[in-house]
């Protein structure tokens, strides 16, 4: 695993350098995703967190990011609509924890600080997140059990990073322009020839 | 009257309502659960953009609804509505020993979220028990279901290639789907370093190419979606409601009654025949009897012990055709998720494919046929696939910003998946009776199932994963991932063995005719009627069974032997 990562990282950052130059969001932008119908859960504060956080793990780069495909309004709907009681604590608690640590190291609140800045912070938090961590409580049994994955240090974070990883991947504009989704593929074509343009095709969103 | 009842619509019971109604006879259709409007109720065509909480089902409503149905990977916001409410649907297990009961109550029960993997048993399979003494022997042998499996393949559609193996016989495929460049490399990898395994393309009821009998009923080829469970609206995978409905409403001869609970069935004491059945309606709680000469209980392996245990008469304190006491008993299931996961490093990196699949690869059994088991009988097979890496980034992995959407749109390495589907041996003591004190919603007792895994499969179970891992280390692979026990008992979604075929009536419940010993116009072909469970996927060998049956039941009718 360890050659993979290598070999990964150097593709990373050929990738990266290719898309220099893009703009990061500006702040005042991320209001605009506070629109839309439906329930609620956030303070708008909270909201405007949340929205910071989504758009540093999901920026614009050259396609839109997280908040423009509306990643913190859904995911706001969904700890209205889809989060138990325990979840919702767990993914607000996460959030305010990077706020937190906003204030700690800047004085500021997570989303005041500028893109670089968040990045910064966020790379780091999210190192430590993923930390192993002591054993989960619950008893996984079948797919889920292999598929969990070992226990990590910041549940939370994992949880609010999957999730906005989910949804974008899920959304329109990541499914068509980041990576290829046919709903009705119509043939299987069990051999194609990878050239430098291919680009993976998504599977059929959600939470997997 | 009706010439016969099928009580329960899924895979088995459609068959053999098809069968029937073909047949000529005037069949009554029991459905317990509600209707299905293909139109209204199949979300295929809902896009990920567009689902509901980004198509996971609300955690408290999971908790309260559907503790025991979100533990089927087919279970999610798009799906939902083809899964039991376990609140309402409520069954027992003995502390600490846990039954997950995987279920779907409307027309066409689990054939809409199936998995639809499709494989004979073979001679070894119903020689099993006879020779290794565990269960009773089947009353009948490959050649007895061989031209009823050839029957059910041309009506539902098996894709597949034809291998010549004995222990997993050829059977009449459309044409199978094709490996991709990675499977043909671990394909090439096992079959030159193990010898006598082989790696074959899963045999699926997808329609990889629609024929005539399948156009007729409205059917078209399969589109490579890979969201079957939603129900498919191009009709292209094998359902009661894409091809056994269709094909039974056809003759004119069938009539379906849905919200019909069967509560049990009716004997008439002096000749000892069943009557009928006696049914609750789920929304308004009233009973109602229908009458019938023959009846087929396709009620699924649980639902039709019940069925049976609830229908005790005076005569029969222990249940109707219970005189041997084997009703409930010998559940089993495949052991399942014993799965191994693992980068194929010399995969090839210059070839990717198009589509989702509907299928993966097959390795059929080999420990006890062609190479040596460590310490237990039986055997398992491997159901798998590769598929390149790369598209939605992994959160548990580190990496956030443009860093992160670059690397989603990488193309990966390979992976190789595989897991064990592996023989559970019938047991006695893994059983299915009423509890005592416990009702449903419509007062009848709720089942109680108290199984486990036994020795034999334990020893088994380590084996599995010895060899997914030593397989795909063999492939050049390295595994990353792999289970470390069985999940829990049901989870395979292949419980069977409660009404048991055999050959004496103080040992079976079911002759081999899946008649019943002692009620001579009643027939059971589902999951119950399994002598054993071999390791492939069953439902097939329900619908042979059941189409057979449906066959010599007329002929016995027509015979005036019932």
């Amino acid at each position: 695993m360890h050659e993979l990562a290598q070999v990964d990282r150097r593709a990373l950052l050929q990738r990266v350098a290719l898309l220099i130059g893009m703009a990061a969001l500006p702040a005042d932008a991320l209001a605009v995703a506070a629109k839309g119908k439906g329930k609620r859960y956030l303070s708008p504060a909270q909201f405007s967190l949340l929205s910071a956080v989504a758009d540093t793990i999901i920026p614009a780069t050259d396609t839109p990011g997280a908040v423009a495909t509306g990643v913190p309004r859904q995911l706001d709907g969904m700890l209205a609509n889809w989060a138990s009681a325990s979840t919702r604590t767990l993914l607000v608690d996460a959030l305010t924890e990077i706020d937190a640590a906003a204030m700690a190291s800047d004085k500021k609140s997570f989303a005041s600080l500028t893109p670089e800045r968040r990045k910064v912070l966020l790379v780091d938090h999210d190192k430590v997140a993923l930390k192993p961590g002591p054993p989960r409580k619950e008893k996984l049994s079948g797919f889920a059990a292999m598929m969990a994955g070992p226990p990590v240090a910041n549940p939370g974070f994992v949880k609010v990073k999957d999730l906005v990883i989910a949804l974008y991947y899920s959304s329109e504009v990541a499914l068509t322009k980041e990576l290829i989704y046919e709903h009705v593929p119509g043939q299987w074509v069990p051999s194609m020839k990878v050239t430098p343009e291919t680009r993976p095709f998504a599977g059929v969103g959600g939470p997997y | 009257m009706f010439d016969a009842i099928v009580i329960g619509s899924g895979m088995s019971g459609g068959i053999a309502a098809k069968e029937l109604c073909e047949r000529g006879l005037k069949v009554l259709m029991l459905e317990r659960g509600n209707d299905v409007d293909p139109g209204k109720d199949y979300t295929d065509m809902v896009l990920p953009w567009e689902y509901k909480n980004n198509n996971m089902v609300p955690e408290d409503e999971v908790a309260r609804d559907y503790a025991v149905q979100s533990q089927c990977y087919a279970f999610n916001e798009t799906t939902k509505h083809f899964w039991v409410k376990d609140s309402d649907h409520p069954y027992s297990t003995p502390d600490g020993k846990p039954f997950t009961w995987i279920r779907g109550y409307h027309v066409g029960g689990r054939s809409i979220m199936w998995g639809r993997q499709s494989y004979r048993m073979s001679q070894m399979d119903f020689e099993a028990n006879a020779k290794d003494g565990y269960g009773c022997d089947w009353p009948i042998r490959y050649d007895d279901l061989a031209p009823w499996y050839d029957h059910v393949e041309k009506f539902i559609g098996v894709a597949g290639s034809k291998e010549g193996l004995a222990h997993l016989p050829d059977g009449e495929f459309l044409p199978p789907f094709e490996m991709n460049d990675a499977e043909k490399m671990f394909k090439t990898a096992i079959e030159t370093k193990f010898a006598g395994r082989k790696v074959i393309i899963g045999r699926n009821a997808n329609l990889s190419v629609a024929q005539p009998q399948h156009e007729a009923l409205g059917r078209g080829p399969c589109q490579n979606r890979s969201i079957c469970e939603r129900g498919c609206s191009f009709g292209a995978m094998h359902s009661t409601l894409t091809s056994s409905l269709p094909a039974a409403r056809n003759t004119g001869n069938l009539t379906l009654i849905t919200d019909a609970i069967v509560h049990s069935i009716i004997q008439d004491p002096k000749t000892g025949k069943a009557t009928g059945v006696r049914v609750i309606d789920r929304n308004t709680k009233v009973g109602k009897t229908y009458e019938a000469k023959v009846i087929f209980l396709n009620a699924s392996t649980i639902g039709s012990a019940q069925i049976l245990l609830s229908s005790a008469n005076a005569a029969n304190p222990r249940g109707l055709a219970n005189g041997s006491d084997q009703v409930g008993r010998n559940l089993m299931d495949h052991m399942y998720a014993l799965s191994t996961a693992g980068i194929l490093r010399n995969g090839p990196m210059d070839s990717y494919y198009k589509g989702r699949r509907p299928t993966g690869i097959y390795i059929p059994r080999y420990r006890n046929v062609s190479e040596e088991a460590d310490g237990y009988v039986r055997g398992y097979g491997f159901q798998g696939g590769a598929s390149r890496m790369g598209g939605k980034p992994r959160a548990g992995e580190p990496g956030i910003g443009a860093e992160l959407k670059a690397k989603g749109r990488k193309l990966g390495p390979w992976m190789m998946f595989m897991s064990g589907f592996g023989e559970m041996l019938p047991d006695p003591n893994n059983r299915v009776t009423l509890n005592a004190t416990r009702k449903d919603k419509w007062g009848i007792p709720i089942p109680h199932i108290d199984c486990a895994l036994g020795p034999n499969e334990m020893k088994m179970a380590k084996q599995i994963l010895a060899d997914g891992r030593a397989m795909i280390e063999a492939a050049g692979g390295m595994v990353i991932n792999q289970a470390k026990e069985p999940g829990t008992p049901g989870l395979g979604i292949h419980e069977m063995g409660t009404v048991r075929m055999g050959k004496d009536p103080k040992t079976s419940v079911l002759n081999a005719f899946n008649q019943a010993h002692e009620v001579p116009n009643l027939f059971c072909t589902d999951g119950g009627a399994m002598a054993s469970s071999g390791c492939q996927n069953p439902s097939l060998t329900y619908m042979a069974l059941a189409a057979r049956a449906a066959h010599h039941a007329t002929e016995f009718l027509k015979e005036g032997k019932i």
